[in-house]
């Protein structure tokens, strides 16, 4: 548990952490609204069940609210046409703003294994090391990863705007 | 992909707007405290900081823009200009010589404090008379074009259909560009427009239909020039575990017309799988100012195709330095021993097509900050593909500019790395790559080419 931890300190680390992580998510997920749900639902895992000493916070949050999404994803992929009206006008502006950008171009190149290992890498600042230890793979598999993905990004990059 | 991926992830990314702070936390997820004491300090220290920061670098630019020295700071009826913001204003002339600073002018009016730009960039027509300045916005672009020589601004471009501007016509009175708001594909349909009044001016269907490594379009845009692969569009992926060979595809802008493939021997793009992780390597490519010249380096740069733009005859020739030259380097891809996750490759003619000039950058991630490190700059005569210069600079390049009359090469190179970046900005002699001057810049700051300076 983190020092001193209790449900004000870790409000305070999720706070410090959410404008990058929430950036993060938007850029991985493509979708502003599920990575607000994600983050928020991150948040109350580390309410129920916060993390270890020495946590790095916002990797820890981006690999939990990445998951959520996961499993979110799949569960929203069998409801019904309504649900579409969850999508906030908010998120619908921030989705376009992505789709201009070039980065958010050319994360869409990517698998979404690729999206989140490239975003922790190139905007979360986490180390190879780091998000090997997060994601539970080998160091040379995050190194691997992040170079295929160079590669499929370079290679569509002229397709880029 | 020229930029480091971790500033432009940044810069980007940053962009993306938080919802209120409110909604940061469900609500009934826990009682939730009053806000923390911390806060407020802290974000007073921020709003010091910043403030701090800002008197200081405004005092920093105030001073390197009053300094000012004499001469005529032209060079082949150009002027050479330094532009230390990112957002296309406050250009500063400098002396080509000396490298002192001359003027603010005349680009003064792009400045514009009012802008809610998210991301703004300059195109500079290759005779330095137009330049068009793009603001994007989350409502869309707003194109202001200004005239090079007076920094005046002459109006705003509208294009008569959707497209996105890819290619200046060298005098600036015309423009290419994709099809469409949203076209992502090399090979789309492509559309001229007018600079001046937006209107069409021509309609030019889709190139080839096969993978495409590049584009490169001739200076009056009658001639759209793609480097492609022999893979089908209509494959679903490009093997890129092999080096894939090259060809050249030429397509007429005033038909549409596609020309046969012609094979560009040494050629190819893919990776290089014994490089640990294994490094995309590609060709470099650069058109001569007069068009008739299309030259093609090979990634390991052993090999150069020279291609008549106008019989499309192709003629290799094997890279070689002089004898007496200390061989210390092998092939532009660097050896194994150094850790490499992109390397960029600038090449460009000479004015006069004599020679080619390859400016070789490696990017290394990993750290805290990526680096930039300068392989190395090469010049390659046409006539006998000697290797008559040959340099391997201090500090990573991040700004290249090459003078009008050929003789000098302008670098704005990072001498220390962050925390405390510093930049300078340095003339080589063209000829033998021999530094010749140098000068501290403020901040970061970017080359640029106009047509001379003239009364407003």
């Amino acid at each position: 548990m983190i020092d001193g931890q209790d449900d004000t300190n870790w409000e305070r680390l999720y706070r410090q952490s959410y404008p990058s992580v929430y950036r993060a998510l938007v850029a991985t997920l493509l979708d502003a609204d599920l990575a607000s749900d994600s983050l928020q639902d991150a948040f109350v895992a580390g309410l129920r069940r916060p993390p270890t000493n020495d946590v790095n916070v916002a990797g820890w949050l981006f690999r939990v609210a990445v998951r959520k999404a996961g499993r979110s994803r799949r569960r929203w992929r069998w409801l019904p046409l309504e649900a579409a009206a969850n999508v906030t006008a908010e998120g619908s502006q921030i989705e376009a703003l992505l789709e201009r950008l070039s980065v958010g171009q050319l994360l869409r190149l990517l698998t979404p294994r690729q999206r989140s290992i490239v975003v922790a890498y190139f905007y979360l600042d986490q180390t190879q090391e780091q998000i090997a230890e997060l994601l539970g793979i080998r160091r040379g598999t995050v190194a691997a990863t992040i170079s295929q993905a160079l590669t499929r990004m370079r290679k569509g990059e002229g397709h880029v705007q | 992909m020229s930029n480091d991926l971790h500033d432009l992830f940044k810069k980007e990314l940053d962009q993306v707007p938080l919802r209120p702070t409110d909604s940061w936390v469900p609500r009934g997820a826990a009682a939730l405290p009053a806000r923390a004491a911390w806060q407020t300090p802290l974000a007073l220290a921020i709003a010091v900081l910043v403030l701090v920061a800002a008197v200081v670098g405004g005092r920093q630019l105030a001073s390197f823009r009053d300094r000012s020295a004499a001469g005529p700071g032209v060079v082949a009826g150009k002027a050479i200009y330094l532009t230390p913001s990112f957002n296309g204003s406050n250009w500063i002339q400098i002396d080509p010589i000396t490298l002192h600073d001359m003027s603010s002018k005349p680009l003064m009016d792009i400045q514009d404090p009012a802008s809610a730009a998210n991301d703004v960039d300059a195109m500079i027509s290759t005779d330095g008379s137009t330049i068009i300045v793009g603001e994007f916005t989350t409502s869309g672009v707003r194109r202001a074009v200004y005239d090079g020589g007076t920094g005046r601004l002459r109006g705003y471009l509208t294009p008569e259909v959707p497209m996105v501007i890819d290619h200046l016509s060298a005098d600036g009175h015309s423009a290419l560009g994709r099809l469409g708001t949203s076209s992502d594909a090399l090979t789309d349909p492509k559309v001229i427009i007018s600079t001046e009044t937006g209107r069409v001016l021509r309609m030019i269907p889709s190139g080839p239909q096969l993978w495409t490594y590049g584009v490169i379009t001739s200076s009056d845009l009658s001639a759209i020039y793609y480097i492609v692969t022999a893979v089908p569009l209509s494959e679903t992926g490009l093997d890129v575990s092999v080096q894939q060979p090259l060809s050249l595809i030429v397509q007429s802008t005033a038909d549409g017309r596609l020309s046969a493939p012609v094979a560009l021997p040494g050629m190819s793009w893919g990776n290089l799988l014994n490089a640990s992780p294994p490094v995309s390597v590609g060709t470099s490519v650069a058109l001569d100012a007069t068009g008739r010249q299309l030259a093609f380096l090979s990634y390991d740069g052993a090999t150069i195709d020279l291609v008549d733009t106008g019989s499309l005859a192709v003629t290799t020739r094997a890279v070689h330095r002089k004898a007496s030259l200390f061989e210390r380097l092998g092939g532009l891809v660097a050896d194994a021993k150094e850790f490499i996750d992109q390397q960029v490759i600038d090449m460009r003619f000479t004015p006069d097509s004599s020679a080619l000039l390859i400016i070789t950058t490696n990017i290394h991630y990993g750290g805290e900050s990526p680096v930039r490190t300068t392989r190395d700059i090469r010049r390659i005569e046409i006539a006998s593909a000697e290797i008559s210069a040959d340099v391997a600079p201090t500090g990573g390049i991040y700004s290249t500019l090459l003078s009008p009359d050929g003789t000098a090469l302008y670098l704005v190179v990072r001498s220390q790395e962050p925390p405390q970046a510093l930049y300078v900005l340095r003339r080589l002699d063209a000829r033998t790559l021999e530094l010749r001057a140098e000068r501290p810049l403020a901040d970061y700051a970017e080359l640029k080419l106009v047509t001379q300076p003239t009364s407003r």
